[in-house]
């Protein structure tokens, strides 16, 4: 763990994820208000002791909306990259380790998946199933396959004659147990930090349908609606803006820079070996 | 030529593939195409109606193909919203996203380039630093965020720039460009960091290597091996990144002309999603898969001309 922490980005952006964990936990333990409490009374209301983000147009507290609408981010980011992940490696690793007419086709269908515009596929889902949490992870899901299946496959591919593994197979292990230890060991630095920027990509989607009003429907708080919603309010009340956009790209750059610094040690592990 | 000839072939089986994924999703999964775009209110005598205008009975392989082949002869349908055939829907809204991408691509390199040889240059100097978080910022902002503070700026306290609305080149170029510039900065900003992450990224490769070695033991200065030797091997991969960008910007853009009213293809999908308007869906996505496969095949030949080395395995 040490040689992560002495890389800045890897330092940096395990603070932002950090501080977005303790926002979010802070949610959890002891939510200041009720997130759908309209209080037209005390709409846009200054930082204080109260309401310490102030409150938006209806009233409502915005430090509340943050934490469930940053838990909410994170969790969709979560789920996309759990899934992406069981479903992406297994497909690049098979693809990889075999070769031959299925990685051609698997390889294919990966080159067009990755050349749609991300946003293209979620939305193209959604108009068909419809905007809930459930339809955007597997949207955004769908998009996050073909990155780890990617990663896997040049993974799998480099090292399956590679004199180690030819090593484990004159020894006797079988296919499987060469898959899923000896090869995953060498390519799970790469699949981390695929994750990293996954997560990162997975959040800024979301946000970006959330704005258009396709992704998280009210009354659920979302970061991108917050967005969307302060707009109009730029002027009178700058913080309302800047708060959520604040959130999503702190959320959105630990992310980038952990993977970042993932990357630096996992290459600087390679040359040294 | 068989390098062309590969690369054609292999763009032709991504257009293929990417048909039946986008006819796969639209026809296929969900049930009922009827059922989804009239909503669940509707009566059964307009279901079975629809149903047979959309030819629904038939068998999905016989309207796969028939799609396909009214497709290749411009014909992508009639849109039940607009009640418009779709291909003229697309016609006009693409000449605005048009604009929009070349501004936007423009915009890109001409912020990108200078910035990333400024950053290469500095790489090992105190400034790289703050000139780094600025690019991993313009990289973690979201576009919609960015476009909000740019309006904020120049369009309310400068008072500079439109903030709305889109006006034509042709009836007036100057507007047209001042209409179009806030929204193509706001995509630009975002696919500018990307491009200097590379070509940083790219440059720093290029330095271990041995000819950059063999260039100052030949008395080479540090600017000559940078500009006359790196530079040139480190483009060439970022050419490759200009090549995502294209599809970056795309997907950018169906963000952005929603937050500038712009009559583009952005605009065009979302009201096609509220809609429902099943059609028009299926036919910009695969009019956009289609121009991102034929710019990626573009690259390619490009690729192809900048270095020769390249060869097919």
């Amino acid at each position: 763990m040490k040689k992560y922490f002495k890389n800045k980005s890897f330092l940096f952006g395990f603070i932002f994820l950090t501080f977005i964990l303790l926002i979010v936990i802070w949610g959890y333990i002891n939510l200041p208000y009720d997130i759908n409490e309209v209080n037209i009374k005390d709409k846009l209301a200054p930082f204080s002791k109260e309401h310490i983000l102030g409150t938006d147009h209806l009233g409502r507290d915005i430090l509340s909306r943050i934490m469930i609408g940053s838990r909410l981010s994170i969790s969709i980011g979560f789920y996309v990259v759990l899934f992406g992940f069981l479903i992406g490696v297994p497909i690049g690793a098979i693809s990889g380790y075999f070769g031959g007419f299925i990685d051609e086709i698997i390889k294919k269908i990966i080159d067009t998946l990755m050349a749609f515009p991300g946003v293209l596929i979620a939305l193209m889902l959604i108009a068909v199933f419809g905007s809930t949490s459930t339809n955007i992870i597997i949207a955004l899901t769908i998009m996050s396959i073909p990155r780890f299946s990617r990663i896997a496959r040049g993974g799998y591919y480099t090292y399956r004659e590679s004199p180690f593994i030819l090593a484990t197979k004159a020894r006797g292990a079988s296919t499987f147990r060469i898959m899923i230890i000896h090869i995953f060991n060498h390519v799970y630095g790469d699949l981390l930090v695929t994750a990293s920027l996954t997560f990162a990509s997975a959040v800024l989607s979301e946000a970006g349908l959330s704005y258009l009003g396709l992704g998280i429907q009210p009354p659920n708080p979302s970061l991108g609606k917050m967005v969307s919603d302060s707009q109009a309010y730029i002027l009178q009340k700058p913080s309302y803006v800047i708060v959520p956009a604040l959130f999503i790209i702190i959320v959105v750059m630990g992310f980038n820079l952990l993977g970042d610094g993932i990357n630096k040690v996992v290459e600087e592990e390679r040359e040294n070996e | 030529m068989r390098y062309l000839y590969k690369k054609f072939l292999s763009a032709l089986l991504t257009l293929l593939i990417s048909s039946i994924l986008t006819f796969v999703i639209f026809n296929v999964l969900p049930g009922d195409p009827a059922q989804v775009i009239l909503g669940l209110d509707a009566s059964e005598a307009q279901l079975t109606q629809l149903r047979e205008s959309m030819d629904l009975d038939s068998p999905a392989l016989y309207r796969y193909f028939n799609w396909l082949e009214n497709a290749f002869q411009g014909d992508l349908g009639v849109s039940y919203k607009y009640q418009r055939e779709v291909s003229l829907l697309i016609a006009d809204a693409m000449k605005v996203t048009m604009q929009l991408s070349i501004y936007s691509l423009l915009l890109t390199l001409l912020i990108s380039i200078p910035f990333g040889l400024l950053l290469v240059s500095k790489r090992d100097k105190k400034s790289f630093i703050p000139l780094s978080i600025l690019s991993q910022v313009g990289m973690s902002i979201p576009s919609f965020c960015l476009a909000i503070f740019l309006i904020a700026i120049f369009t309310v306290q400068l008072q500079i720039l439109p903030s709305i609305g889109y006006v034509s080149f042709l009836s007036d170029p100057i507007e047209n460009f001042k209409s179009l510039l806030l929204p193509s900065l706001s995509i630009a900003i975002g696919a500018s960091s990307i491009v200097v992450r590379y070509l940083n990224t790219s440059v720093q490769q290029q330095l271990k290597k041995d000819y950059v070695r063999t260039a100052y033991s030949i008395g080479l200065k540090e600017k000559a091996v940078l500009y006359q030797h790196v530079l040139r091997n480190a483009l060439i991969p970022v050419i490759t990144i200009v090549g995502l960008i294209v599809a970056d910007i795309l997907g950018g853009s169906i963000i952005i002309e929603n937050v500038f009213n712009l009559p583009g293809i952005g605009k065009l999908i979302k009201s096609s999603i509220t809609s429902r308007d099943l059609p028009l869906i299926q036919a910009l996505v695969l009019y956009l898969s289609f121009i991102v496969i034929v710019v990626n095949f573009l690259i390619d030949i490009l690729y192809k001309v900048i270095d020769p080395r390249i060869r097919i395995k």
